[in-house]
C-alpha cells in the first residue's frame, strides 16, 4: 500500500472496486487480484479511522503555527 | 441570635413589590431600537428595547400585542409605553409594554437592507456561485475568535467525527469595531497561505450588534472572493447575516458548522464495513457462477457419453456414404450406355424403316426411268440425229449436202442429207 494514499483516495478506490466486482465484468482473475486489492484498501481505511488519535488544532500566529488548545469553560 | 432567612421567591416578590411602589416605572415612556425580537407562539412578543450602550428587557402580552398597527421587527425604532416590574420566575425585571408606535425604521436595519440589495444586484448571492464542499477536508481553517465557545464547540465535534482532519485556527476578533477588520484580514490571510481546503467563519450567539461585523461589506466581499470553500457559522439558527448568504454553506451554528465540515467516522466505518460486505459477495457470486457453469458443462452429453459423439459421426459417415453412391459417375456411365444402346436400337428400326422405303422408291423410280430411256425408245426403232455433235431437234437445221451421224440403239451411221421437205403443220 502507498504510503502517500490518502483515506478519501482509498475510499474512492475502494468503491470504484467494489462496483466494477459488480458488474460481473471482470474475469475470474482480475476479480481476484481486485478482490484482493479492495481489501487491502479496506483495512487501510479502517485503520485509519480506527487509529486517528485527537485531531490536530494548530494557531495561526502571524505566519508561523502553534498548537493550541482552547481554553475550557 | 439567629438571622432569619429568605427563600428566592420571597425576596423576588418583595423586588416586585418595591418596583411596584415606584410612581416612575408605573408609567414609563422610551424611545428605542428593538433587537433580539420574538413572537411567542401564544402571541406574546418577547423582546429588547436598547440604544447604543445600554439594553432592557421587554414583554407585550397578546392582548395589547393585537392592537399594534405596525409589524415589529429587528431593528424597528420605537416609541413604547408601559410599567416596568419584575418577573418573579426569572428573579429578571424588564418593561411590560402597553403601546408600541414605529419611530423610524433602525440604522443597522437600514444599512442591513440596503447592503443586501445592492450585493444581490451584483449577484454575489446567486446559487451557481455556491461551490460544493470537499467530502473529506484535510485541512480546514477556523476563523473565529480563539476564546469563544464557537471555536471549542467546533473542535470537539470535529475531533469526535472525523479525527483525520487538521485545524487551523486563524484568531479574528469577532465583536466591535476592529473585527470586520480582523476576520477580513484572516479570510484573506487563509488564502493567501493556502493550508487549507475548506474554511469556517463565524461566531456564537450574541446580539444583532455582536454579530455585525459579519453583515459588513469588507468581510462578506472577502467571503465572496475566498478561492477555498465556505462555510459561515454565526450566532444561533434564526440569526442571519449577508456572510450567510454569500458563503458556500451556510450552517445554524458553530456546532453545525463542524457537522457539515466532515464526514462522520461512525458511518465511515460503517460504509467501509458494508462494502466490504459487497465485495465478498461480489467475488463469491462469481465464483458461483463459474462452478455451476463448470459442472453445467461437465454435465454436458460429452462427458458423460463420449461415445455418443463417435456414434453421431459414424450416422453421419454413412449417409455420406450413400450420397457419394448416388453421385458416383459408374451409375451415370451405365446410365450413358444404356441410352446409347436405346439410341443404336432406334436408329437400326429407323435405318431400315428409311432403307425399305427408299428401295421401293428407287424401284418405282426405276420402271419410270426406264419408260423414258432413250436407249430403249432406240431399241424400239428410234434414232438421234447429230450434226457436228448436236442433236438435230428440227429439219431447219439441216440442209442437203449437211454430213450428220445418226445413232441408234446399237451404233451409228454417217449419212449425207440429200433433200429435206419440211411437214406443214
Amino acid at each position: 500500500m502507498d504510503e502517500s494514499m490518502t483515506f478519501e483516495n482509498a475510499l474512492a478506490k475502494l468503491e470504484t472496486i467494489v462496483k466494477n466486482l459488480e458488474s460481473g465484468d471482470l474475469s475470474l482473475e482480475n476479480s481476484l487480484t481486485a478482490y484482493q486489492e479492495g481489501m487491502e484498501l479496506a483495512r487501510f481505511c479502517h485503520d485509519q479511522i480506527k487509529n486517528a488519535e485527537a485531531v490536530i488544532v494548530k494557531l495561526m500566529k502571524e505566519d508561523t503555527l502553534e498548537d493550541f488548545k482552547p481554553k475550557e469553560e | 441570635m439567629e438571622r432569619q432567612y429568605l427563600t428566592v421567591s420571597a425576596l423576588n416578590r418583595y423586588l416586585k413589590f418595591k418596583f411596584e411602589q415606584d410612581k416612575n416605572l408605573q408609567d414609563v415612556l422610551i424611545k428605542a431600537e428593538v433587537s433580539n425580537f420574538k413572537r411567542h407562539s401564544r402571541g406574546h412578543l418577547y423582546f429588547t428595547l436598547k440604544d447604543d450602550t445600554s439594553q432592557i428587557s421587554a414583554v407585550m402580552f397578546f392582548g395589547n400585542a393585537q392592537k399594534l398597527r405596525f409589524e415589529p421587527k429587528e431593528g424597528s425604532q420605537v416609541i413604547v409605553e408601559g410599567y416596568v416590574s419584575v418577573y418573579e420566575v426569572a428573579g429578571t425585571y424588564q418593561v411590560y409594554v402597553t403601546k408600541m408606535s414605529e419611530a423610524g425604521v433602525g440604522d443597522l436595519y437600514r444599512a442591513f437592507e440596503m447592503l443586501k440589495k445592492k450585493m444581490e444586484s451584483e449577484g454575489l448571492f446567486q446559487e451557481d456561485r455556491k461551490r460544493p464542499l470537499p467530502k473529506f477536508p484535510q485541512t480546514i481553517g477556523i476563523i473565529t475568535s480563539p476564546t469563544g465557545a464557537a471555536v471549542r464547540d467546533i473542535i470537539q465535534i470535529i475531533d469526535r467525527r472525523y479525527p483525520l482532519a487538521m485545524l487551523i485556527l486563524y484568531p479574528a476578533l469577532v465583536q466591535g469595531d476592529s473585527a470586520k477588520a480582523s476576520i477580513t484580514e484572516q479570510i484573506e490571510k487563509a488564502n493567501r497561505q493556502a493550508l487549507c481546503d475548506l474554511l469556517i467563519i463565524g461566531r456564537g450567539g450574541g446580539s444583532i450588534e455582536d454579530l455585525w461585523a459579519f453583515n459588513e461589506e469588507m468581510v462578506v466581499r472577502a467571503i465572496s472572493a475566498s478561492k477555498i470553500p465556505t462555510i459561515s457559522a454565526v450566532g444561533h439558527e434564526t440569526d442571519f447575516t449577508l456572510s450567510d448568504f454569500v458563503s458556500d454553506r451556510r450552517a445554524p451554528t458553530p456546532s453545525g458548522a463542524a457537522e457539515l465540515a466532515v464526514p462522520d467516522r461512525q458511518s465511515l466505518l460503517v460504509a467501509i464495513v458494508d462494502l466490504t460486505k459487497r465485495m465478498k459477495l461480489a467475488l463469491s457470486n462469481m465464483l458461483d457462477s463459474h462452478s455451476s457453469h463448470l459442472k453445467e458443462l461437465v454435465k454436458a452429453t460429452v462427458f458423460q457419453r463420449p461415445l455418443r459423439i463417435l456414434e453421431t459421426s459414424d450416422l453421419r459417415l454413412t449417409h455420406l456414404v450413400d450420397r457419394l453412391i448416388q453421385a458416383s459417375p459408374k451409375k451415370r456411365i451405365q446410365d450413358k450406355q444404356d441410352h446409347l444402346i436405346r439410341l443404336g436400337q432406334t436408329l437400326n428400326k429407323d435405318m431400315n424403316a428409311c432403307l425399305q422405303t427408299s428401295r421401293y422408291r428407287f424401284l418405282i423410280l426405276a420402271e419410270k426411268l426406264d419408260l423414258v430411256n432413250p436407249l430403249g425408245l432406240m431399241k424400239k426403232g428410234f434414232a438421234l440425229v447429230k450434226k457436228d455433235q448436236t442433236i438435230v431437234k428440227s429439219v431447219n437445221q439441216l440442209h442437203p449436202q449437211d454430213l450428220v451421224d445418226v445413232q441408234m440403239h446399237d451404233g451409228s451411221i454417217h449419212c449425207q442429207v440429200l433433200s429435206k421437205r419440211k411437214d406443214e403443220s
